[in-house]
């Protein structure tokens, strides 16, 4: 009972209603549709092997037995066993006529369809399939494969020659798929190339971003709001093609290295870390330039008029009390870092990272192992929990609050200051904006099997307006609609979390919502069309799917800017109102509200790029009339014979179309804000 | 803007109500190049139906198709290898109407239907390997010279029907020790297309390709070659299948009839350049006789090649 204490508590808190209405609504939109994922990763089938017949002897395929032990392997009689005790037998009769024999009664399911039939017995639920060699160029009339039920056994009549496949679908919980994955040389080489890659990824964007967004938030320059307005562009790459830029310019055959003559790849995990961190360090640049803006200026003043010098005032005031949106902004690099396939499926070629291994092994075209998807998701899950952890104990464990809101006065920089921030902030634009110049620049060629030709073309961006105008209502309409719900509900959990925080709902709250940020979107996918496919609700399909899935999956950069903003507001600042007589909901609308809208624009500003340029959720999700600009594009690069300049057209259509209210947007609030 | 957003507005919703008529959703993973000539000349044929394609990675829409099982959307989904629709035969409505006298492979179950068939030869790099150095045979491809080169790719099997074909077509003709120690050198990639590309863009000096896409980019003028080895070259299928419980079988089943129909087949070879599956359809242009060729067809099933794979890749 006592755990349950919190829903008596009196009198009535709007917030803890609202928080619980939320924790049902999260666990309706996240946890139910991906409990599969968990449920596949811990519940395993009973295990499979193959029985080869030739010229009507049989054998045991080598290799190809889980679970099952061979005990007997003789020309006429298989033996196989298995940990629970079941025993299987099958005896030849004769040629082409086999009797299957369980050590229990096994019955016949159905009839036999072709080449398959089921059978069941009270530990397991058989599915035997005969596979026979197809011969192209001399049909013949498919081979025999019929079954009766003989008793408590299975009389079989099948090919002289060709392959039994029998395997058990009966699902038993069992952590043997984990077994599996620590014992697998790929799997923990994958874990290993991830962390590796997170690891370095987040310290280089943390060496780019973090003095970077120092430097802007304390120094007045011409072209500061440009520089901030082409960060935040920089955030979103055009989708797919970012990775494929850099192949094209720096692969064994790219334009850059065949012109300097180097025998040299951006093929490999060297060129995985190269592509994340110029994809996410206006992330953390955006989210540390928020909290170094949002830094109470008396503090400093107060520490220098104290006698400390310069740079204790810096290590000891500053650095401390910006502290909640860098390592926000990290924490939220490092696990796009540690989840994003997209990277590594374009430029790692042959090497394993855990979220292309999962993701190759879910969308199997052959028949996968999902088992071992689903169960390097779930380490992956684990992995990231603790990361989240770890970020909530660093900052729910300190103060980095002030009651001050007193924006800082910018600095005049001297002129060699001056020219390192120009020199800094141009280079890394321009690495940010390479696959964005290299896009434009290819969609105005012509594209032929595949490649790119130095023939210059408008067809690209004629058959783009006569065609697809519709996309870029779909995308602006859906990942507008996101966005809205996105802020709504990104302030004010961020608000419960930092502000309201009980031992239970809270974090339970912050961890679920987190969630899809590190599910790979394709699997997230999944789960939404499991979820929403069949009475009493069916999105599929439909609009609302899309923005859905939009909100559900982009929410955590909402809520992350906001609970950053907010970790540097002081409490007081809302006692205060309180103890003037404002209620709760006034304080939040008048006084949190407006202080961390800085940090909501931020989150918004993100959503809505990511949502329209969200793809690996969209390709599974979108059906027309419903196709997003983001699929049009996948469309058109997917086989190898495709258009890409059709693709580079309307991935710019879709630059031009956000960039420019968004410029707008930037220079009227955080270029001028202080 | 605004004139932007209304005239979106009116596109969809024209759309959602011409949609209304009768439709056919297939998923396809072959890009406008192949489906467009195909469904461009099966409306023209059936004015009463409208065509909706969805592309996806062939991968992804088995899982789609899997996913919306309870209430499927798509009626046909079309592109893949046809042991790949074997193995998710459970997703496929059994089609028994079919004209299939004249094919040259059909599934004993009706549940497959071919679209194409194709040779998957040796494709070299001719940046990374002298004319001098070429392989003649697939024996070649143990050859140390090739790694100072640039390596050899094959798809891996657990992950790609093409490497499927090609690793249980060369067990099958060579024997497993060779194919063990090929697997062991190689570099394996998680998907054919990866596999394709690496070569075109000088990654790897020499793999194996689908011999319509490398008559595409040799055509292309690009630096690759391909080599059909006299020791064998493996052969896939690709196919379509119609989903179970389609919203418009009957539309489905019109459209399976017409792609392995003369007509279609006939569109097909002239367009996609890969073999008819019809033995009355003349192969295009272009390509070897595959009378001349030294065929090696699968004979083991799916996984075991993919478990035999993977217990060599582990012991590596």
């Amino acid at each position: 009972m006592k755990g349950l204490a919190f829903l008596s508590a009196r009198p009535i808190d709007g917030w803890r209603v609202f928080s619980l209405l939320c924790l049902v609504g999260a666990i309706f939109l996240v946890i139910v549709p991906q409990l599969w994922i968990v449920v596949s990763a811990f519940y395993r089938e009973g295990g499979s092997f193959t029985i080869q017949i030739r010229s009507g002897d049989l054998s045991v395929v080598r290799d190809s037995t889980t679970d099952f032990v061979v005990e007997r392997e003789d020309p006429d009689l298989i033996v196989l066993s298995r940990g629970d005790g079941m025993r299987l037998s099958i005896a030849r009769l004769s040629p082409g006529v086999s009797r299957m024999t369980a050590s229990e009664p096994l019955d016949l399911v159905g009839t036999v369809t072709g080449t398959r039939l089921d059978a069941k017995s009270k530990n397991t639920d058989l599915r035997i399939e005969q596979t026979v060699a197809l011969n192209l160029f001399a049909p013949t009339a498919p081979p025999t494969f019929e079954a009766k039920q003989d008793g408590q056994s299975l009389l079989l009549r099948h090919a002289k020659k060709g392959f039994l496949q029998v395997h058990d679908r009966a699902k038993q919980f069992s952590l043997q798929n984990f077994r599996d994955f620590i014992s697998r040389k790929t799997s923990l080489q994958a874990l290993w190339n991830s962390i590796v890659v997170t690891v370095l990824s987040t310290v280089f964007v943390g060496v780019i971003a973090v003095p970077l967004a120092w430097l802007v938030a304390r120094y007045q320059f011409r072209g500061r709001s440009a520089l901030i307005a082409l960060i935040t562009m920089a955030s979103v790459s055009p989708p797919f093609l970012g990775a494929y830029v850099w192949r094209l310019l720096l692969g064994a055959n790219g334009l850059i290295t065949q012109a300097l003559g180097w025998d040299w790849s951006i093929v490999g995990l060297h060129g995985v870390i190269w592509v994340i961190v110029w994809l996410l360090y206006p992330l953390v640049f955006l989210m540390s330039l928020d909290s170094f803006c949002a830094v109470d200026p008396t503090l400093r003043e107060s520490a220098l008029s104290l006698g400390a010098s310069r740079r204790q005032s810096f290590w000891t005031i500053e650095v401390p009390s910006c502290l909640p949106g860098v390592l926000t902004g990290l924490y939220m690099a490092a696990m796009a870092a540690f989840s994003d396939f997209g990277t590594p499926y374009i430029i790692a070629l042959d090497l394993v990272i855990l979220p292309k291994m999962i993701y190759t092994e879910f969308l199997n075209e052959i028949g996968g192992k999902t088992s071992m998807a689903s169960t390097g998701a779930v380490v992956m899950l684990v992995v990231a929990t603790s990361f989240l952890a770890m970020q909530r104990l660093i900052l729910s464990g300190r103060s980095f609050a002030s009651v001050s809101t007193r924006r800082q006065v910018l600095s005049t920089p001297s002129p060699a200051v001056q020219g390192g921030i120009y020199l800094f902030a141009g280079t890394v634009i321009a690495l940010a904006f390479t696959p964005h110049l290299v896009v434009i620049i290819t969609s105005f060629l012509e594209w032929q099997a595949g490649t790119v030709t130095a023939i210059p073309t408008w067809a690209n961006y004629q058959t783009l307006l006569t065609h697809q105008l519709g996309a870029v209502w779909v995308s602006l309409s859906t990942a507008g609609a996101a966005t809205v719900l996105c802020v709504l509900f990104g302030v004010t959990l961020s608000y419960v979390i930092v502000r309201r925080s009980d031992a239970v709902i809270a974090p339970l709250l912050n961890g679920i919502v987190m969630t899809p940020y590190i599910i790979p979107g394709t699997v997230f996918a999944i789960g939404f069309i499991l979820a929403f496919n069949q009475d009493p609700l069916v999105l599929t399909g439909t609009w609302f799917i899309l923005t859905l899935s939009y909100f559900v999956r982009l929410l955590p950069f909402a809520l992350k800017t906001s609970e950053a903003a907010l970790y540097q507001i002081h409490p007081a600042l809302e006692d205060a109102a309180l103890s003037l007589g404002a209620r709760r909901f006034q304080v939040f609308t008048g006084i949190v509200a407006p202080l961390v809208f800085s940090g909501t624009l931020t989150g918004m500003i993100l959503v809505f790029l990511h949502g329209v340029n969200e793809l690996s959720s969209t390709i599974l999700l979108y059906r027309p009339p419903w196709t997003p600009m983001a699929a049009v594009i996948f469309q058109n690069t997917i086989s190898p014979g495709a258009n890409f300049g059709y693709a580079a057209a309307m991935a710019v259509l879709m630059m031009v179309i956000l960039y420019v209210p968004l410029a707008f947007i930037i220079r009227r609030t955080k270029g001028n804000a202080p | 803007m605004f004139k932007a957003l209304f005239s979106g507005f009116l596109f969809v919703v024209l759309v959602t109500f011409s949609a209304g008529a009768k439709t056919l959703t297939i998923y396809s993973a072959h890009g406008d190049d192949v489906y467009g000539p195909i469904v461009a000349a099966f409306e023209a044929a059936n004015p009463d139906t409208t065509v909706n394609v969805i592309v996806g990675n062939t991968g992804a829409l088995y899982q789609r198709v899997r996913a919306e099982a309870a209430n499927p959307a798509a009626d046909v989904q079309w592109g893949g290898a046809i042991q790949s629709y074997a193995t998710f035969a459970d997703l496929y409505e059994r089609y028994q109407g079919a004209d299939l006298s004249a094919l040259q492979i059909s599934d004993p179950n009706g549940t497959w239907f071919p679209f194409s068939l194709f040779a998957q030869p040796l494709m070299v790099n001719t940046d990374r390997v002298e004319t001098a150095d070429y392989p003649t045979l697939v024996r070649d491809v143990l050859n140390p010279k090739y790694a100072d080169f640039g390596g050899v790719v094959l798809a891996d099997p657990n992950h790609s029907g093409t490497g499927y074909s090609i690793v249980a077509g060369l067990a099958a003709g060579l024997g497993w020790p060779f194919v063990e120690r090929v697997i062991k050198s190689v570099r394996a990639t998680q998907g054919s297309s990866p596999m394709f590309e690496s070569i075109r863009d000088g990654e790897a000096a020499l793999g194996w390709v689908n011999e319509d896409l490398g008559a595409k980019w040799e055509a292309a003028g690009l630096p690759v070659k391909m080599i059909y080895p006299r020791d064998g070259v493996t052969i896939q299928v690709d196919g379509l299948a119609i989903v179970k419980n389609a919203p418009n079988m009957a539309a489905a089943k019109a459209f399976v009839d017409f792609v392995i129909s003369r007509d279609g087949q006939s569109l097909a070879t002239q367009v996609v350049k890969r073999r008819s599956v019809r033995r009355d359809v003349t192969p295009p242009a272009g390509l070897p006789d595959i009378g001349q060729l030294n065929l090696l067809t699968a004979e083991e099933p799916a996984g075991v090649i993919k478990a035999k794979f993977t217990k060599i890749r582990e012991s590596k």
